[in-house]
């Protein structure tokens, strides 16, 4: 078990008696308390994908920005025109990253064993995700016009077969990185642990609740943490309020700009409904943050 | 007839656990005792420790047993009087272990003081909790007891017990103390549940009271006697 680990089961044993001190929480306080973490937590972990690039490649400012806006925008256009396809690619392109910021450390004998891994460890986690909620995935995109296309994902019995498939899968590729040497016997107890927690949180809670807990503890503040190791390790006078006033620019901006949006959305200024608008930013961001800490952690860490 | 020997019925699974259970502990306890003269010398304490918890736990199992035959209910009493005077124990196993590489007295009695106020806690919420089960009663006394279990936990995996441990300079005592840490972490987590099962509880739906017995029973036994084998394991391994 490591820190991470130990912050999650805290967060979960604070979940356990919330709901039993409250019989529950509505949809809405839902929404609302995963939304502020998310935005305080989720946002800030991609805040400095800009500096983070600029140490390991070397690209003009402009060239850079107009590169990552570009795909934000080409994205965003093949959500209007493909909403299904466009989020399939969203869901394998977050199991990867959330896979590759999972193992980011482990080394293994050859790059595609790790690449496998990191993909097959984000999808268990997501397909995990969606087979504990399915009937409330199906009910709430059932309630907006624009997202009842992706009910098609949730079928159940498609569902039930990759979740068998994925589990097994992945429990077999951590034991053959064990069997062969590449991961020690205490990280393949401490990541069959993490993903039996992640199973019972899943289960025990609802589908936002339970992304939520997983999306802020085990991946932003992970992938944070990582980062302010990565500029501590630098620079040994690095600290972290100095971490803070790296994030703050753009943490702020994008927490404004998402605000808005949604709230264009909401007002029905934007024809979408909240719900897939929150969706498209999510992925459309995730897009060019998921290439930049892909070229961060191949030299790093 | 020499003993009054309720009808116990072939399943009744909580009932077999008991016995099971008693048998077990009573066992576990004569091997530590006996083994306790195979060992170095430092490591006698820690095998008279793991003797010490499974044979008060052999005692608290056989009157678990009998209540349980005779009123066909919960021994919730005996059972919180064994967990307070044996997971106490249990914390002074990793005191034992970690003293020769340095572990000092306060260490013992931070371990000691948080186990217990766990259990102390534990028990408020469970033995007094009003008739039909009280959330808000069940609630505070979990959160203060989680915080007690919350603290060993963190003592055994990231605070001075796994630091100790890190420094020691025995392969075996590094391995066991985080053997003894996964026992802190997943066999104890039995608890909570079945604490949340309880009427009132988050959980109460899920699992019937007898079925927490079930768990408690077959958790009492993995922990109490695992965590001695591992400590007799340290000791063995030590030797060679």
């Amino acid at each position: 078990m490591n820190l991470f680990t130990f912050i999650f089961l805290i967060c979960l044993y604070a979940l356990f008696f919330i709901y039993q001190a409250f019989s529950g929480i509505e949809l809405e306080q839902q929404i609302l308390y995963s939304s502020i973490f998310i935005l305080l937590f989720g946002i800030p972990h991609g805040a400095i994908d800009h500096i983070l690039f600029f140490k390991k490649r070397k690209m003009s400012q402009l060239k850079f920005y107009t590169l990552y806006l570009s795909l934000i925008l080409l994205f965003l256009i093949f959500w209007l025109y493909q909403p299904m396809w466009s989020f399939l690619f969203f869901l394998v392109l977050s199991a990867f990253h959330f896979g590759q910021s999972q193992f980011a450390d482990l080394k293994t004998k050859k790059t595609i064993y790790s690449n496998i891994l990191f993909i097959i460890w984000g999808l268990t986690l997501l397909v995990n995700l969606i087979f504990y909620n399915a009937n409330e995935l199906n009910n709430f995109t059932a309630f907006f016009d624009d997202t009842v296309s992706f009910q098609s994902i949730y079928k159940h019995h498609y569902i039930r077969n990759s979740f068998i498939l994925f589990n097994v899968v992945n429990a077999g590729i951590l034991a053959y990185l064990m069997a062969s040497k590449q991961m020690i016997w205490s990280r393949f107890t401490s990541e069959i642990f993490l993903i039996a927690l992640i199973h019972l949180t899943f289960y025990l809670f609802p589908f936002i609740i339970g992304f939520t807990l997983y999306f802020v503890v085990l991946h932003s503040i992970r992938v944070m943490s990582q980062e302010f190791k990565y500029f501590k390790n630098e620079d040994s006078t690095f600290s972290l309020l100095h971490f803070l006033k790296l994030l703050m620019p753009h943490t702020l901006l994008s927490i404004f700009s998402t605000i808005l949006i949604l709230w264009l959305s909401y007002k029905e200024i934007i024809p979408l409904s909240v719900p897939l608008t929150s969706l498209i930013i999510i992925s459309v961001i995730t897009l060019p943050h998921a290439i930049v800490m892909h070229i961060f952690y191949q030299t790093k860490v | 007839m020499l003993l009054e020997i309720p009808l116990m019925k072939p399943d009744d699974y909580v009932g077999f656990t008991f016995f099971i259970g008693f048998m077990a502990m009573f066992a576990a306890s004569v091997f530590f005792f006996v083994e306790r003269n195979s060992v170095d010398a430092k490591w006698k304490m820690s095998l008279l420790v793991s003797a010490l918890i499974t044979g008060i736990a052999a005692v608290h199992y056989y009157y678990m047993r009998d209540y349980y035959l005779t009123h066909n209910a919960s021994p919730t009493f005996f059972r919180y009087v064994d967990w307070i005077l044996t997971v106490p124990l249990m914390c002074v196993e990793f005191y034992l272990l970690t003293k020769l590489a340095g572990a000092k007295k306060s260490l013992l009695w931070k371990l000691i003081l948080a186990s217990v106020w766990m259990l102390i806690a534990g028990y408020i919420g469970e033995s007094f909790n009003p008739e039909g089960g009280s959330t808000t009663h069940s609630v505070t006394w979990g959160v203060l007891s989680t915080i007690g279990y919350l603290y060993v936990l963190h003592a055994a995996w990231f605070g001075e017990v796994a630091q100790l441990a890190a420094k020691s300079e025995s392969a075996a005592v590094k391995t066991g103390v985080r053997t003894l840490a996964w026992f802190v972490l997943v066999g104890w987590a039995i608890y909570p549940i079945g604490y949340m099962c309880m009427p009132g509880g988050w959980l109460s739906g899920m699992m019937a009271p007898e079925n927490v017995d079930l768990w408690y029973n077959i958790a009492d036994a993995i922990n109490k006697i695992g965590f001695g084998l591992v400590v007799y394991n340290i000791a063995i391994s030590s030797k060679k």
